[in-house]
C-alpha cells in the first residue's frame, strides 16, 4: 500500500474517532440527535416547500 | 558463487537473445564450467553473469533459426572443411604451437583472446574453435576422432587424456580446428570477436578489412576480461536493454514468426461474448460506481449541512454543540471514505474488468507460437 493512501487512512480514522468522541460527550452532556436531525428535517421541508410554492 | 548459480544467473540475463541463441550459449558455457578443474578460476576469467551478458549483448545477431543443425552436420561439415582456405591454413600454426598443450583451465584465456583480438572474421573460428577441441566437447570431438586416428578420444570426461594427448597432435593441428569451424558455440564466440573487434576498430570498417590496422589496438589491451564495463548498473542494465530490444525487433522483423497469430473462431466467440455478457456487466459496475460516489455526496452535504445549525439559537448548550460538531465530522469523514472507496472500486472493477476483458482476449484468442 502507498505511503499516501495509509496516511489518508490514518487521518479517516483519527476524525471518525474525534467525531464519535464528540457525538458521546455531547449527548453526555444534555445534547440531543433526535432534536437536531427533527429540526433538519424541517428545514430541509420548508426549503422545499417554499421552492415548490415559488410563484410571481 | 558457484557454477549452477553462475548459469542460472546468465541465462536469466540472455533473455535478450533469440531461444536458440540463448540456449546455444548457456550450453556451451554450461560445458566449459563441467570441464574445468577449477570453476571458481573460470568463473573469474569469464568475470560476472551480468559482464557476460553485457559482453555478449553488444552487436549480438540472432541467427536464423531455420538453418540446419550444425551439430548434427558436424561430421560431414568437418569433410567439407578439411580443403580449408588458404588464409586459415596459413593463420592457424600461429596459434597452434601454444594451444595443444594448454590446459582446460587456460581455455578462459584463449576465449577471452578470441574476445578481444580483432583480427580476420575467419581467424577467431579457428581460435575459437580450439579450446573446445582440447576440452572435449562429445559432439564436436567426434569429427576430431574420424580425422586423427592415432588419437582415440575419450568421450566424456576426458580433460587429463585429451591434454595428455594434445601435444601429440601438433603435426596435425589443422585439422580439429577445420572440423570445429561450424559450430554454433564457435559462431557465437566469433560473434563477439567480431564485435570486440568492431569495437577495437571504433567500428570503421569490417573485421576482415581492418585485420592489419586493428591488430595493435588488440595487442595494447590487457589480456584478462577485460573491456572496460559501465560503472553503474543502470548503466548494464540499459545497455543490456537496448541489446534486448534491437535482438526482439531484428528477429520479429527478420522472420516475421513472433507475432501472434489470431485465433479467428476463438476472436468471433470471444467478441460476441463481450458484447452480450461484458457490456452490461461493466455498465452495471459502471452504474454502482455512479451510486457509490453519490452516496459520498450525500453524505458531505449532510455534514456540511448538519455544521449550519452550530450556535443556531434552538440548540444551547455545550452538548448541542458536541453533538453537531460530532455528527459533522462523522458524516464528512464518512463522505470522504466513501469517495475513497469509489475511486478504488472504478479502478480495479469499472476500469479493470474492461481491461481483463481486453487482455484475456488477447491471451486466448492468439497463439503465441514463435514469440518471444
Amino acid at each position: 500500500m502507498k505511503t499516501a493512501n495509509k496516511v489518508f487512512l490514518i487521518v479517516i480514522a483519527c476524525l471518525l474517532i474525534l467525531g464519535a468522541l464528540s457525538l458521546a460527550v455531547g449527548i453526555m452532556l444534555g445534547g440531543s440527535v433526535g432534536a437536531l436531525f427533527t429540526a433538519a428535517r424541517d428545514a430541509i421541508v420548508g426549503f422545499l416547500d417554499s421552492f415548490f410554492t415559488f410563484s410571481l | 558463487m558457484n557454477r549452477h548459480a553462475y548459469i542460472a544467473e546468465l541465462t536469466q540475463l540472455l533473455y535478450y537473445m533469440a531461444p536458440w541463441d540463448r540456449d546455444a550459449a548457456v550450453k556451451k558455457y554450461t560445458a566449459l564450467l563441467e570441464r574445468s578443474e577449477n570453476p571458481e578460476a573460470l568463473m573469474d576469467e569469464l568475470g560476472s553473469p551480468m559482464k557476460l551478458a553485457v559482453t555478449l549483448s553488444r552487436g549480438y545477431e540472432p541467427s536464423d533459426p531455420n538453418a540446419p543443425n550444425p551439430e548434427a552436420d558436424a561430421p560431414e561439415a568437418a569433410e567439407d572443411a578439411a580443403p580449408a582456405p588458404a588464409e586459415e591454413q596459413a593463420d592457424v600454426p600461429k596459434k597452434a604451437p601454444a594451444e595443444p598443450g594448454l590446459a582446460p583451465e587456460e581455455a578462459p584465456e584463449i576465449l577471452v583472446e578470441a574476445e578481444v583480438e580483432p583480427e580476420a572474421e575467419v581467424e577467431p573460428e579457428a581460435e575459437v574453435g580450439e579450446p573446445e577441441a582440447e576440452v572435449g566437447e562429445p559432439s564436436e570431438d567426434a569429427p576430431d576422432a574420424e580425422q586423427a586416428p592415432a588419437e582415440p578420444e575419450p568421450m566424456a570426461e576426458g580433460q587429463a587424456p585429451e591434454a595428455e594427448q594434445a601435444p601429440a597432435e601438433d603435426s596435425t593441428p589443422e585439422e580439429p580446428e577445420a572440423a570445429s569451424a561450424p559450430e554454433p558455440e564457435a559462431e557465437l564466440e566469433v560473434q563477439v570477436a567480431e564485435i570486440s573487434s568492431d569495437e577495437a576498430a571504433g567500428e570503421v570498417s569490417p573485421a576482415k578489412e581492418s585485420a592489419p590496422e586493428a591488430a595493435p589496438p588488440a595487442q595494447e589491451q590487457p589480456s584478462a576480461p577485460g573491456r572496460k564495463l559501465p560503472a553503474g548498473e543502470e548503466e548494464i542494465f540499459s545497455e543490456i536493454f537496448t541489446a534486448a530490444t534491437q535482438a526482439q525487433t531484428a528477429v520479429a522483423v527478420g522472420s516475421g514468426s513472433g507475432r501472434p497469430r489470431p485465433r479467428p473462431a476463438i476472436l468471433v466467440l470471444y467478441i460476441i461474448a463481450c458484447v452480450v455478457l461484458g457490456v452490461p456487466a461493466t455498465l452495471i459496475l459502471v452504474a454502482v460506481t455512479v451510486l457509490i460516489f453519490a452516496i459520498a455526496l450525500a453524505a458531505m452535504a449532510f455534514g456540511i449541512y448538519i455544521f449550519t445549525f452550530f450556535g443556531a439559537a434552538g440548540f444551547p448548550g455545550l452538548g448541542n454543540l458536541l453533538v453537531i460538531l460530532g455528527l459533522g465530522i462523522l458524516a464528512v469523514t464518512a463522505a470522504a471514505g466513501i469517495v475513497w472507496l469509489g475511486v478504488w472500486f472504478m479502478r480495479t472493477a469499472a476500469v479493470g474488468f474492461p481491461q481483463f476483458l481486453v487482455r484475456f482476449g488477447r491471451e486466448y484468442g492468439y497463439t503465441q507460437e514463435g514469440s518471444l
